[in-house]
């Protein structure tokens, strides 16, 4: 579905990402677990096509990195829901309008937007908040609309990096609250943090990642083996 | 890109209450450019009417010797016909000449009283085709009737024609310079405006590329403020220079002013130096 073939990524001369090669399967929860630096948000811009492999294949859906034609780029972003660590609201806007924009780029009628609104906005538990501007909220509130703007077009994935990376723990647990439910509810979603606690508790595949490379970590003391060992859809 | 036209002008209508303040200050400046442009424009047409009209009366006046015999007459009467670009030619009768300088005079006829017999010479009037209406032709033509045998002398008005002529070409000549010179700056003053608004909507072009929005849909709006802005300076100009024109009119009788396709021109110049400044701006300062 989602795929990356032996990709690298190079900025200038120095590499971000080498040689990596796994898969976001339908319907998974992949975490991409890295320090600082190792590269996890130029995956993630690999993946929306802002930036392109410097070799290698990146697959997301019918669409490829090296076939895909530029006017193609937006249809393909609209496959998948990107979430990132700053929000990306417009703050003068209501709530109800950050998340349609996106469904109203895809030509959709009035109706159908605001009905799919509505019902992602219950989803993230802020139909109450669908007239305020997304300039009065909370934190965790504003990126619970991010998550809603995302799941609005019923993508492939979620893409989510670092989206709990501006908030405090107890904020931060109910967004991974609403990514289960999306996951529940059949969404693939791939988070890109280095919140360790947060992956071992959450129990789903986990791709590590080091110096722009995926590796097999060693496993540390008190650290539940099924969190940290890579799946088999990675290879190394 | 037709299939989201509600995505468009919703964006639109949101850039338009973010920025439209901001957008007065450009509008009055490019209203008053635009206006200078449109005077230079009526003055242009309205020199050009003249010129028109100054044309129609341009004549030749033939006038024979005293002594030229009845065949002379015959002769020139034959030869200016044949000469190229001359439409019509009249002869007038010392008679007909008298009578007419006499209805000139009108209550001064009196003046004629004392003179003996008639002193006026017979003349013919050469009519030319416009095309031999211009200063080297007439010119040219005259020197040929100066040859016939019989001619006494030729008179032409041509000296003021030419003259103004000469002015129409500088005068068109400086309207191109002016509308290049209004349009690039124009361009300038569009281009920084817009440049603020895309600035002002950051956060929306970001989203909007964020989530799959096409280069069409994040520059579609900014290309209609530009336009808009374009339009709004058209009709602030057009209207001052309405109120200018009927002001003058009032004066000058007979003063023309843009015909329909002037106006449309006109506000089709505001419409795209509008858009073409803003194109310059997204181009810019948007790299997707
Ligand atoms: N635009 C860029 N130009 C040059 N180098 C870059 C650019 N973006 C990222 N890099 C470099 O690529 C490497 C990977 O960066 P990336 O942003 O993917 O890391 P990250 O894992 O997301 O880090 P963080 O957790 O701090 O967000 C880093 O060494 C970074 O300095
Ligand atoms: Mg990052």
């Amino acid at each position: 579905m989602i795929s990356f073939k032996q990709v690298s990524k190079s900025y200038g001369k120095t590499p971000a990402v080498r040689d990596l090669t796994f898969e976001i399967r339908r319907g998974e929860f992949l975490f991409l677990m890295g320090a600082s630096g190792a590269g996890k948000s130029t995956i993630l811009r690999l993946l929306h096509h802002s930036i392109r492999p410097t070799s290698g294949v990146v697959t997301v859906g019918e669409f490829s990195s090296d076939t895909i034609k530029e006017r193609q780029i937006p249809h393909l972003r609209r496959k998948l829901g990107f979430v990132l660590q700053d929000f990306r609201l417009i703050a003068d806007r209501s709530v109800s309008e950050n998340v349609a924009i996106a469904m109203r780029i895809t030509g959709e009628s009035r109706r159908k937007i605001e009905a799919r609104v509505n019902e992602v906005l219950g989803q993230v538990g802020l139909i109450g908040r669908a007239r305020e501007k997304a300039g009065n909220l909370s934190g965790g509130e504003m990126q619970r609309v991010a998550i809603a703007r995302a799941l609005v077009n019923r993508p492939l994935a979620l893409i989510a990096d670092e989206p709990t990376g501006n908030l405090d723990p107890e904020t931060a647990q109910g967004i991974y609250s609403i990514l289960d439910r999306a996951h529940i509810g059949g969404t693939a979603v791939f988070v890109a943090t280095h919140d360790r606690d947060f992956v071992d508790r959450a129990g789903h595949k986990v791709l590590h990642l080091e110096h722009g490379r995926i590796v097999i970590p060693r496993i540390a003391p008190g650290t539940a083996p099924r969190s940290s060992k890579p799946s088999s859809s990675v290879s190394c | 890109m037709l299939t989201h036209i509600e995505h468009t002008l919703r964006e639109f209508g949101y850039g338009l209450r973010r920025s439209l303040k901001g957008h007065l200050a450009p509008v009055v400046l490019l209203g008053v450019a635009l206006f200078i442009l449109g005077l230079f424009l009526v003055g242009t047409i309205n020199l050009q009417e003249l010129i028109h009209i100054a044309h129609s009366k341009v004549g030749v006046a033939v006038y024979l010797t005293e002594e030229a015999s009845e065949s002379d007459r015959t002769l020139v009467a034959e030869k200016i016909p044949q000469l190229a670009g001359v439409k019509l030619v009249r002869y007038i009768s010392p008679g007909q000449a008298l009578e007419r300088f006499q209805s000139e005079l009108g209550g001064r006829a009196y003046l004629l009283e004392g003179v003996e017999g008639n002193p006026l010479p017979a003349s013919f009037e050469v009519e030319l085709y416009d095309d031999y209406k211009t200063t080297d032709r007439i010119e040219a033509i005259a020197n040929e009737i100066r040859g016939v045998s019989g001619v006494d002398s030729v008179i032409y008005g041509e000296s003021w024609v030419g003259r103004l002529e000469r002015w129409i070409y500088f005068l068109v000549g400086f309207d191109l310079f002016l509308g290049a010179v209004l349009g690039i700056s124009t361009l300038l003053v569009v281009g920084n405006t817009m440049k603020l608004a895309l600035e002002n909507r950051r956060d929306a072009i970001e989203v909007i590329r964020l989530v799959g929005g096409t280069r069409m849909q994040i520059r579609l709006p900014f290309l209609l403020e530009g336009m808009l802005i374009g339009l709004m300076s058209s009709g602030l100009a057009y209207l001052v220079l309405y109120k200018t024109y009927t002001f003058a009119v009032g004066r000058l009788a007979g003063v023309l002013f843009l015909g329909t396709t002037g106006v449309i021109a006109f506000f089709a110049l505001g419409a795209l130096l509008g858009a073409s400044g803003s194109l310059l701006s997204i181009n810019r300062y948007l790299k997707a």
